[in-house]
């Protein structure tokens, strides 16, 4: 009988199974998707059979039209076929995402509340699948047991509760996986009996709950019996579909729990007796034939049925009973169709394990090998793994019974491939795989004991696995030189036997070693010969990669001795080098990388013009384009840079350069999770700069949005203390371009204590115009009336920390300081900030750091000093208005009234001989005005001065017709005043 | 005369009956044209099942025969002799009874988007129509050849101009016929993808200019792409804001403003007003003449991706916007294009490398043709 000839009984349809998921396991049937339709069969069937089944498909045909068309009450809403599919499509994590905040968002009465909650514990089972770590598997599953727990407490009506109880026992079962897993891994060795133990436990829970589930399910369907008409009775006739098919499913899975129950014995408690004399692991064996036998028998028509035939052949292989098992396989291989070839590669591999089990590994390897290459494109599923498992097991057998030393090492290196891919591909076999090869391992070492080059190379290379990440440098440097020796002494017995990979491995690892330990010439002399050889040989492009980070360090320590050799030999042979990678790699990785080198050897030897030609050249990964692109642009800038201002080419390289520096910004890959690497900060940093000296802040905004967030939060790999401080410059150098004088200082503040001691010009510098802008801002709120006391005591921090830095402060700026600390009252900070730096002033600055050096004393209440100081500047700058209003200043304040007198009336004889009248004239008169009014009247020569201060003003404002009005109403309203006193 | 037998059913006798009646028919026209003008006065009448779309959406079928095909309207007689004049815009298809058995094949083809399988097979047909004969039939072919050529071209920008180069060959014949305006709408988005503005605004206004329910508010709608396209988002809110605000009654008109809604809210994120063009795209979500049609919600929530990213909320830019494209309306190859490149991206941002590295792989193997792919492929500057 073929499957082709099953005949559907009236009320049945065909079960198929469609092909399995890429990834898809043989004990993961489940996930394959149990998709029933229904295939009419006439061929052999009577006329009435032939009306019913028409009459059949026809149902399911309108059935299956009319669910593309019409509404399901489970699955009306668009947001639920939306997470359906994204979990089918094995999206499953992003459904857990989008459900997260769509959970919080859905009101508690919405109507698709219960499905949600349904789909959000689905989702987490499901992405449980995606998680690569065992660890976050195992806490997946947990969420999404609880999930489904809470789900069906909260809606224990809801139709999809059986769902849940049967997905709920689906998960009981990953989780013993999840166990048998970790059990197998070598490093669990001790805890494994442990482990092993509590799997069975879940399987045994996932058992009784696929058994309570096909309960449920029976129950319910129960009282869906009778016809439905697939239009009228649509929701209903799709519910007892679904449920059908669950019940298939849970009556499946429980047989399957049962076996991984099993089977647990058999690959874990097997180091520790044979299993197969253990009472549970028979009884085990024979309750989950018989419920597979029990599918295979009730769903016989059904493609389930030959599963459940495929699944007790599998018991029977546990069981030696190996001649039941093969006729049963024998009769499933009949089955020829297309859609079932995936399940002829399970039937397959279930075949090899029987040959194995009977002792016929030769078999097992003649018939696997062929099956291997033609299936190579399925190598991600579970049956071909499991085909490289018995076959790496059968070649161990061989390899064990082998008599030639030779053969045996070539059968044990052959499993060992085999057990290599099964660890890497990830999926159920890859732990014990990991443990077998390490079993093996074991056995080739004892095999190859003597000194040839596959033990001594195995044994240096395990040396360097060995070092221990936290050891000292001493222990590692240690280490790494004993295996240094062996890997030295295994290439040197290199014969014509050992497989070339082998050899280039073991090259590689030494020269990677000697790279370690910064002996980089050693590095390039192994690696260099292996990029040239003709023809290629295995593992070359990873030494060309060595080779090039070899030469670039050399090269680096070439450049860095001032009188030393010259780096221009090894560019040389790095091109050399280089011509034949691009020709053996044209377009590899490899070969971008070390165009990149070249280039930054073009940028270091300041060749301008090749940087962008070889930048160019890149073309595989964004992220050395990214680079190339950065050096391109920062290479144009340097040209520019040497030009003439008035240079026609100038501002075409100018462009080209921001241009390049913001076409690496757009390729640089994206870090989402981590810090970004100094080498992208950098970049920011530098197009930032030539962003705003181009007079394009905008432009500068977009790096610093990466830069700033990730200096606040210090994410940045690597970051040396002068690049940090030039990234807080540019942050806050963009800012104030832009005119956002409030971020600038907020962020200055922010990032104050890890500047602490960083000298760097370009921050200070950047300070500076902080404070500069600040003042200017202050000055335009405030006016006249001076900065705020709390803003004074904020701008005196900020003039403190520039104060305190030491690099890039130049005279001129300390004098600016020593301003603005006057501005805010300092007299004494200003004054110790002039006086070091008074006579390496420049002679155009000297008049003002004296002003200024005066007032500060004054400030500091040093009067003598001031009053000397500012005398001998006005001996020698008679005619400077600042230095004769500065001296009245400071008279008044040193309250040295009579001088103060004397000093505005002399200027006022000066100004009265000018004409016209300069308004200086008016302002002094204001000044004797107000030292008048402020004169105490003890003092003898107030009445004296009340009265030429009153004649003053008052002859002004009679003569002066030229008067400006702002001083003819302050002027009157002083002569009022004085009227008064 | 063109007219031959009517033929609705393949049994013989039928068909036989039915070309009796059409060569009476014929018979009939030409003497009624030697009388009416004193000599041979050839009429065209062709025998065809003509489905004429309700307002609804439904269909009903007019079997009869075609005897006056114009630009705006089809009138057909039918076998009680009733003459019914079924303007353009309503007839849905037409099944004349001279067209061969390969051109259904040839329309699935075309309906599947396999068009370059279903290209050739047109051709070939139509080499084998005698286009004096059959002339209806034959532009009905050029035409849907046309369509054909327009489709891969919006698909495969290169194949554009190829489409351009057909509709002028065939431009002057099917100006006289029902697919003129339909004609005049595809060419207009085949000029506006190749980006000629002006070409593009003279078809879009031409087709403006007939007076079927929607018609104008279509016209406006792809002047406002038009102006998007040329980067004036303000003035192409604005123009699409004119067809939302439109009156006209009937479901061509209701769908023509859903779709401007659309075009509106993309221009308010390309004039950087995303937060404006999210609530409108979250108000279009509500809208029942959207629902479940992927025509409408895949450029929906591709421009609410697109908002939302712009406003920096990339996550629920993949989970409310792009990602529902990927998986529920991929049939619309552009939407699903533009959806696959900025998922692409952000998933990356957002922490699934793994799943951005799957999209861009899709992109590139199975819509490797699209403008989109092109684009992920050479990054832009």
């Amino acid at each position: 009988m073929t499957h082709s000839d099953i005949l559907l009984p009236p009320g049945r349809r065909e079960v198929r199974i469609y092909p399995p998921t890429p990834w898809a396991r043989y004990d993961d049937v489940r996930d394959m998707g149990w998709i029933a339709h229904t295939v009419n069969r006439h061929k052999g069937a009577s006329v009435a059979d032939r009306f019913v089944r028409s009459l059949f498909v026809v149902a399911w045909l309108v059935s299956m039209i009319g669910s593309a068309f019409g509404a399901d009450p489970v699955l009306s809403s668009p947001e639920l076929e939306y997470v359906q599919a994204m979990r089918s499509k094995g999206l499953a994590p992003l459904v857990v995402e989008y459900l997260r905040d769509r959970r919080k968002n859905l009101a508690s009465d919405s109507p698709i509340r219960a499905d949600i909650e349904f789909e959000w514990a689905a989702a987490l089972a499901a992405s449980s699948e995606a998680a690569s770590d065992l660890t976050d598997r195992q806490r997946l599953l947990d969420q999404a047991r609880a999930a489904f727990e809470s789900f069906r407490q909260s809606f224990p009506e809801h139709p999809r509760s059986v769902d849940a109880s049967v997905q709920e026992a689906s998960i009981e079962l990953g989780r013993g996986r999840v166990r048998v897993m970790q059990a197998q891994l070598p490093g669990n060795e001790s805890s494994a009996l442990d482990l092993a133990k509590q799997a069975r436990d879940f399987f045994r829970r996932a058992h009784e709950t696929y058994i309570v589930a096909d309960q449920r399910i029976t129950g319910e369907l129960s009282t869906l019996t009778g016809f439905l008409d697939p239009q009228k009775d649509r929701p209903i006739y799709r519910r007892r579909e679904t449920l059908f098919q669950e019940q298939v499913e849970a009556r499946f899975q429980s047989g399957l729990a049962l076996f991984l129950m099993a089977d647990s014995y058999a690959t874990i408690d097997d180091r520790v007796g044979d299993p197969r004399k253990r009472k549970e692991f028979k009884t085990a064996l024979r309750q989950s034939m018989g419920i597979f036998d029990k599918l295979a028998e009730e769903h016989r028509r059904e493609v389930a049925g030959l599963y459940g035939s495929l699944w007790s052949a599998r018991c029977l292989i546990a069981l030696d009973e190996h001649t039941k098992a093969d006729a049963i396989l024998d009769s499933l291989l009949a089955h020829e169709n297309r859609e079932l070839e995936a399940f002829q590669r399970e039937v397959f591999h279930f075949r090899l394990l029987s040959l194995a089990a009977q002792g016929d590994d030769g078999q097992v390897v003649r018939l696997a090998e062929p099956w291997m290459k033609e299936n190579t494109a399925r190598r991600k599923e579970s049956s071909y793994q499991g085909v490289q498992w018995a076959t790496a097991k059968s070649l161990i057998r061989l390899g064990e019974n082998a008599e030639a030393a030779g053969e045996k090492e070539r059968l044990f290196r052959e499993a060992d491939d085999l057990l290599n891919l099964v660890s890497r591909a990830r999926g159920p076999l890859a732990s014990q795989a990991s443990r077998e090869q390490l079993l093996l391992s074991r056995r080739r070492n004892r095999l190859l004991k003597g000194n040839s080059f596959v033990s001594l190379s195995a044994e240096g290379m395990a040396r360097l696995d060995e070092i221990p990440s936290d050891a000292s440098e001493e222990e590692k440097t240690r280490l790494r030189r004993d295996a240094v020796a062996k890997l030295e002494e295994a290439l040197s017995k290199v014969d014509a036997r050992d497989r070339p990979e082998d050899i280039s491995e073991a090259k590689c690892r030494l020269a990677y070693t000697y790279f370690e330990s910064a002996r980089f010439d050693k590095t390039i002399s192994i690696v260099e010969p292996l990029v040239q050889a003709e023809p290629e040989v295995p593992r070359s492009a990873e030494a060309a990669l060595l080779a090039i980070s070899a030469y670039a360090r050399l090269i680096e320590q070439a450049r860095s001795v001032p009188a030393g050799n010259s780096s221009s030999d090894l560019v040389s042979r790095l091109q050399s080098l280089v011509s034949v990678m691009t020709k053996r790699w044209p377009q590899s990785n490899t070969s971008d990388q070390a165009r990149l080198l070249l280039a930054k050897i073009a940028f270091m030897e300041e060749r301008w013009k090749d940087v962008p030609v070889l930048s160019d050249q890149i073309t595989t990964d964004p992220l050395l384009q990214a680079k190339g692109e950065s050096l391109s642009g920062s290479a144009r800038w340097r040209e520019a840079m040497a030009l003439e201002a008035s240079s026609p080419d100038r501002q075409a390289l100018l462009t080209e350069a921001l241009s390049r520096l913001s076409r690496a910004s757009s390729l640089w890959p994206k870090e989402p999770t981590g810090p970004i690497s100094a080498e992208h900060f950098r970049h920011e940093v530098v197009r930032a700069d030539a962003a705003l000296y181009s007079g394009q802040p905008k432009e500068a905004a977009e790096s610093v949005l990466l830069l700033a967030p990730a200096l606040e939060s210090s994410q940045v790999d690597s970051l040396d203390p002068a690049l940090h401080s030039s990234g807080v410059a540019i942050v806050m150098r963009t800012w104030l371009a832009q005119g956002d004088v409030d971020r600038a200082q907020k962020f200055f503040q922010k990032m104050a204590p890890s500047l602490a001691g960083t000298g760097n010009e370009g921050v200070t510098r950047s300070l500076l115009s902080l404070v500069r802008s600040i003042r200017a801002s202050e000055t335009s709120s405030t006016g006249a009336t001076g900065p705020s006391s709390s803003s004074r005591k904020g701008l005196e921090a900020l003039l403190d920390q520039v104060n305190d830095r030491q690099e890039g402060l130049e005279p001129k700026d300390r004098l600016y300081l020593a301003d603005a600390y006057l501005s805010i009252g300092n007299g004494p900070k200003a004054t110790a900030l002039i006086e070091p730096i008074l006579s390496s002033l420049p002679p155009a600055d000297q008049v003002v750091g004296r002003l200024l050096l005066a007032k500060a004393e004054s400030a500091a209440g040093k009067h003598p000093q001031a009053i000397a100081s500012i005398t001998a500047l006005l001996k020698e700058n008679v005619g400077v208005k600042e230095v004769i209003l500065a001296r009245g200043e400071i008279l008044e304040s040193a309250k040295d009234f009579s001088a103060a007198i004397k000093h505005w009336q002399w200027y006022l004889d000066r100004l009265k001989r000018v004409q016209p009248r300069p308004v200086e004239l008016y302002e002094v008169t204001d000044r004797i005005c107000r030292l008048a009014l402020a004169l105490p009247r003890t003092n003898p020569e107030a009445k004296k001065l009340l009265g030429s201060a009153l004649r003053l003003p008052a002859y002004l404002l009679e003569t002066d017709t030229n008067m400006p009005a702002d001083w003819r109403s302050k002027l009157t309203k002083r002569v009022q005043e004085l009227q008064s006193q | 005369m063109n007219g031959n037998t009517r033929a609705m059913t393949t049994h013989p006798p039928t068909i036989l009956r039915a070309r009796f009646r059409s060569a009476i028919a014929r018979v009939v026209w030409i003497g009624l044209g030697i009388a009416m003008h004193g000599g041979i006065w050839v009429e065209p009448v062709w025998a065809a099942e003509v489905a004429v779309l309700n307002d609804d959406g439904s269909t009903r079928a007019l079997v009869g025969e075609i005897v006056e095909e114009t630009t705006r309207e089809v009138v057909v007689k039918t076998a009680a002799g009733e003459e019914q004049r079924i303007p353009v815009y309503q007839v849905d298809s037409v099944k004349y009874d001279q067209q061969p058995p390969e051109l259904a094949a040839a329309r699935s083809f075309a309906t599947q988007g396999r068009f370059d399988e279903a290209l050739p097979a047109m051709m070939a047909i139509l080499d084998e129509i005698d286009a004096k004969k059959n002339s209806g039939l034959d532009a009905a072919i050029r035409f849907e050849v046309f369509l054909i050529k327009a489709k891969k071209g919006l698909r495969s920008p290169p194949d554009l101009p190829a489409a351009v180069e057909w509709y002028a060959q065939q431009k002057e014949l099917l100006a006289g016929t029902r697919h003129h305006y339909p004609s005049l709408e595809w060419a207009g988005r085949v000029q506006l993808a190749l980006g000629e503005s002006a070409i593009a605004e003279e078809l879009f206004s031409a087709l403006g200019s007939v007076d079927w329910p929607g018609y104008r508010e279509r016209s406006q709608r792809y002047l406002a792409e038009l102006a998007l396209r040329q980067g004036k988002a303000e003035e192409a809110a604005r123009l699409f804001g004119d067809v939302v605000r439109s009156s006209t009654a009937g479901s061509t008109a209701q769908w023509e403003r859903s779709l401007a809604s659309i075009g509106q809210a993309e221009a308010l994120v390309q004039s950087g007003k995303a937060e404006e063009a999210e609530k409108i795209c979250r108000q279009i979500l509500d809208d029942p003449a959207v629902a479940d049609r992927p025509a409408a919600l895949a450029p929906l929530r591709n421009v609410l991706g697109d908002a939302l990213a712009k406003l920096d909320r990339k996550k629920e830019a993949v989970l409310d916007g792009y990602m529902w494209v990927h998986v529920l309306y991929s049939a619309e190859e552009t939407e699903h294009a533009r959806a696959l490149f900025h998922l692409a991206s952000l998933l990356g941002d957002i922490g699934y490398p793994q799943y951005a590295e799957q999209m861009a792989q899709i992109l590139t193997t199975k819509l490797g043709q699209t403008e989109w792919a092109k684009k992920l492929q050479v990054p832009s500057p």
